[in-house]
């Protein structure tokens, strides 16, 4: 049995930037680490957390991919086959004095009964703005 | 008795009439058939524990015959909007929803009312199609049964950003008030605001309250009673107060009356009775036969019949003049043949008056008095053209139109620093009404300011009226002076039958609209007969906001409802549809309407009303939703109802998705279904030779197998309700239930499947399918592998070719077939997959009579 290489590639639209881990004599090299990924066919959503060097991204950079939540694509791959793809939008982001953490996830996490949360995908529910004046609370 | 007093031990409730008693619930039919058909109004004693409890909120989601009873749900702020999804076909489908009301406001035209309300049906999606006429439903009432000419039914299609009803945007059922009462832009929900239809909201609030006189003497603690101080008001009077109160800050408070001011002459049914009108043998003159009281107060001025030092004299008089009566004399007052209005000539009293009947004295009958309901010659009741403009000052002279007078009061409801009532009427507000006719009138009160009010209603007792508000005017006729009261002026009138729209400016800025007339009239305000129990309900508050939202991709429904007479509530609005609404079909890329839960899914994913969705078509594994789809189709399982979920559409999927043998999740970063009983490449029941891991394969101390509970794996019976429903009908919720063969044993499991589930198939196949999995799936494992042995996708079969010997010669095998749930890429290169038992027969059992149906 031959051994298989297996790295992540990344790349961020938004900043038109697209690197991978493995091969560190390529000019798209990049140390980054990268958590677990899941695909599955129960009720869960996932996320992926990315840890860059600092000063990989400007400062500036991480607070619009963070305010905007720019789509990120990280790939799981050998250099001959693509194990997983996952695209999704930086959902959070983290800084400490070595390291840019980025958190990409799913738009559908899944939500507690009757709170609605962004980055969610909502019921459409009435409201005073769209529906108007309803009848009187009893409260 | 005050209708709106209440205590620990019940409450006195007043109904217009025994019929609306029986309507009500307040008395039986027996009751009503005991009393006389004009017995007129009816005193109900409420227990406490017969006090309507307030509805609960009737599912929106569909609507059960249990339900029938409850009353129209109202919409509430922050509640889902409900998504009609479903398409009928020859064997399935259909749905009913049961929408919530946005707006209620109601109407009193004379001799009946009308609501006004609007419901938000639901999201349009690309289009919502219009419900099935014979499918609307108030109550258990088909509104198609009714006379389309007393009602009508609009509905939008949600289709644009501005689904607010106008008479160009919806689609139309029956014709009453269809097109009238709308604002100049068309637009349905209106308020009458400075003197036009304005956009409004508004809501209906039951004061349950009553105005008027009562005969009977008040309570020991109550107010006192007015002193019976003249022949004219010979019984005390017991003024009854209405107090309402805003529940919540408004531009106009709307107050609907319904004036049941029936007098109670107990001479009738005499021979030419008060109010018997006559002509002379040429028809030339014009009479009407007045009572005793009315020729006392002809004969003395009022300030000498007010003055107690007088009484016993009175006393007196009226006692000869009504035994002159009761020998043959009546009392004519002569009417001006073209008005029929009092001329200002004595009194007549002719003592032969009924030996004289056909020979001087005729029958009228001009002027549509043509509604005799007594035997007794002579008397008839006036019959008003319904078309023609009221006589005010006819109508209000006429004894035998009762009439009451009353002053409104106001004060703030938000500000507790004063107490006073401050008078909101410059002059006494006049209600009258065709003898026993109902009359049905609105008082539309504009606030000075969006403000909530305390509002008093307060008769004005007829003996103060006359002191005020009268004047008597003396004539003499060269040998008898005669008196006659005449309105100082004129006065506002309610009377609401084909009258025009008046307004008034009140105090403090209030302005008062309202129907009927203003004018001048004849005689005293109160009948000159012992009248009692003048009773003006107040049979609805309408509050109303000037408000104009859009509803934006809704579909909302409009009903016009006419009542009979009055109306007191109306039944849960219930709407048929074939289909949902139309969507973007991922199988066509076109428009149209599905019963396919993927499609649903794909929906509540990519789409927001008017928008797209938080999920870009992009992160859909569009092949494994057709897939998803093609064997749903190919397996009858339809989703036909609605969706109401106050949680994400991502739980409503992923929980709703077993019912329909699928999982759904996430596969390479897109959303994607797999089917539970078979390969999600391959579509067969059985893992290719290729999808096989042995020992070799996976990381030793990873590999793990977890069974179920006992109580998890036993056999039971599986009962699973669905909807059998009809074209046009309500739903009927049925139960089918699946075993094993020759199971008795006593564990019982249930599913509702109703909300969705219109098939008895679907409902067998899902128990079928709960079943292997109890039964089949008995456990799961877990292990970690290199990546690149098999295919690991969530939904994948395969086998494990697994052997271990132990030094003490035991062997462990495993050789069974699973299916991927889950599998984690870890960064090391290692895949953690998690999967489930799945036998090869797996979707034999479920799709064949292994599990049969137990009858």
């Amino acid at each position: 049995m031959s051994a298989t290489a297996y790295y992540q590639t990344l790349t961020i639209y938004s900043l038109s930037l697209a690197v991978q881990n493995y091969d560190a004599s390529a000019a798209d090299f990049l140390p980054f680490q990268i958590s677990s990924y899941s695909d599955n066919a129960g009720n869960e959503a996932d996320e992926v957390n990315i840890v860059l060097p600092l000063g990989t991204l400007r400062q500036s950079d991480v607070e619009s991919l963070i305010t905007r939540g720019d789509e990120i694509t990280v790939i799981g791959r050998s250099v001959t086959t693509t194990f997983w793809e996952f695209t999704g939008r930086v959902t959070d982001a983290s800084f400490n004095l070595t390291t840019v953490g980025l958190t990409i996830g799913s738009p559908l996490r899944p939500v507690a009964a009757g709170l609605q949360l962004a980055g969610t995908v909502p019921f459409r529910v009435l409201t005073t703005a769209n529906a108007g004046k309803l009848p009187v609370s009893v409260r | 008795m005050d209708s709106s007093s209440s205590s620990a031990d019940g409450y006195w409730k007043v109904f217009l009439s025994p019929t609306q008693a029986y309507w009500a619930g307040a008395i039986s039919l027996e009751t009503v058939k005991s009393l006389p058909i004009d017995a007129g109004p009816y005193h109900h004693y409420v227990q406490p524990q017969e006090k309507v409890a307030i509805a609960e909120t009737t599912p929106s989601k569909r609507i059960s015959t249990y339900a029938l009873s409850t009353g129209q749900s109202v919409a509430g702020l922050s509640e889902t909007i409900p998504i009609l999804f479903g398409k009928r076909t020859t064997t399935s489908g259909g749905l009913v929803i049961a929408p919530n009301a946005i707006y209620q406001r109601m109407h009193s035209e004379g001799v009946y009312e009308w609501l006004r309300a609007a419901y938000v049906i639901g999201e349009g999606g690309i289009v919502l199609g219009v419900p099935g006429l014979r499918g609307i439903r108030l109550g258990s009432t088909v509104i198609d049964s009714k006379d389309i000419n007393y009602w009508s039914f609009l509905v939008t299609n949600g289709s644009t950003a501005d689904n607010d009803p106008t008479a160009s945007n919806t689609t139309i059922y029956g014709t009453f008030e269809a097109s009238s009462n709308l604002t100049g832009a068309g637009e349905f929900l209106t308020g009458t605001i400075n003197r036009g239809e304005v956009r409004c909201f508004s809501q209906v609030i039951d004061s349950d309250q009553t105005f008027g006189f009562s005969g009977e003497e008040p309570d020991c603690d109550g107010e006192p009673a007015e002193e019976a101080s003249s022949t004219i008001t010979p019984v005390s009077l017991n003024p009854i107060q209405a107090f309402i109160t805003n529940t919540r800050s408004c531009e106009v408070t709307e107050i609907g009356l319904a004036a049941a001011l029936a007098s109670n002459p107990s001479n009738k049914n005499d021979t030419a009775p008060p109010g018997s009108m006559w002509t002379n043998s040429t028809g030339t003159l014009v009479y009407r036969v007045v009572s005793t009281g009315t020729y006392i107060s002809s004969s003395y001025p009022s300030d000498y019949r007010t003055n107690l030092t007088y009484k016993n004299y009175l006393d007196s008089a009226y006692a000869n003049a009504q035994r002159a009566w009761d020998e043959g004399t009546r009392y004519l007052q002569r009417l001006d043949p073209d008005t029929l209005v009092p001329i200002p000539i004595a009194i007549l009293s002719d003592s032969d008056f009924l030996e004289e009947i056909g020979v001087d004295y005729l029958p009228y009958t001009d002027a549509d008095r043509n509604r005799n309901t007594t035997p007794a010659t002579g008397y008839a009741l006036p019959a008003p053209d319904a078309c023609a403009l009221p006589d005010f000052t006819q109508i209000l002279s006429d004894p035998n139109n009762p009439k009451m007078a009353f002053h409104i009061y106001w004060r703030s409801a938000t500000n507790a620093s004063s107490d006073a009532w401050r008078q909101l009427t410059t002059q006494p507000l006049i209600i009258a009404c065709v003898d026993s006719t109902v009359m049905f009138s609105t008082l539309k009160l504009q606030h000075p300011s969006f403000s909530a009010v305390q509002y008093k209603i307060e008769p004005v007792l007829p003996d103060d009226f006359g002191r005020n508000y009268l004047q008597y005017e003396t004539f003499y006729d060269g040998t008898t002076t005669s008196y006659q009261a005449e309105s100082k002026g004129s006065f506002p009138i309610i009377y609401s039958r084909n009258a025009p729209i008046q307004n008034i400016d009140l105090s403090d800025g209030f302005k008062l609209e309202y129907k009927g007339g203003y004018d001048s009239f004849y005689g005293e305000v109160t009948l000159d007969d012992q009248t009692v129990n003048y009773a003006v309900g107040i049979n609805y508050i309408n509050e109303i906001i000037q408000d104009s939202p859009n509803y934006p991709y809704m579909s909302t429904a409009v009903l016009n409802l006419r009542g009979f007479k009055g109306m007191t509530s109306t039944g849960q609005l219930s709407l048929y549809y074939d289909d949902g609404a139309e969507i973007y079909l991922l199988e066509t890329g076109s428009t149209g309407t599905s019963n396919m839960f993927p499609e649903l899914a794909n929906y509540l994913l990519t789409t927001f009303p008017g928008g797209t969705g938080a999920v870009p078509a992009s992160s859909i594994d569009t092949e494994s939703f057709l897939k998803a789809i093609t064997f749903t189709r190919a397996n009858s399982l339809f989703f036909d109802g609605i969706i109401t979920e106050k949680s994400g559409a991502f739980e409503f999927i992923a929980e709703h998705a077993e019912f329909f043998l699928l999982r759904f999740g996430m596969n390479q970063g897109k959303y994607a279904f797999t089917i539970a009983t078979q390969d999600s490449s391959t579509g067969t029941s059985t893992a290719t030779a290729t999808q096989v891991l042995t020992m070799d394969d996976i990381i030793a101390d990873s590999y793990s197998v977890e069974y179920k509970t006992l109580q998890d794996r036993e056999e039971a019976f599986i009962n699973v309700t669905y909807r059998v429903q009809e074209q046009y009908m309500l739903g009927e919720d049925r139960t089918v239930t699946v075993a094993p063969a020759g199971y008795t044993g006593s564990n019982i499991i249930s599913y509702d499947l109703s909300d969705f589930c219109t098939t008895e198939n679907h409902a067998v196949t899902y128990a079928r399918f709960a079943l292997a999995t109890r039964l089949k799936q008995t456990h799961g494992v877990s292990f970690t592998t290199f990546l690149g042995r098999i295919n690991l996708s969530p939904g994948r079969l395969f086998t494990f070719n697994l052997s271990v010997t132990t030094s003490l010669g035991s062997t462990y095998t495993n050789t069974e077939q699973y299916q991927v749930v889950s599998t984690v890429y870890q960064p090391d290169g290692t895949v953690s997959v998690q999967a489930i038992h799945a036998p090869t027969d797996l979707s034999s059992v479920v799709f064949s009579n292994t599990y049969s149906v137990v009858t």
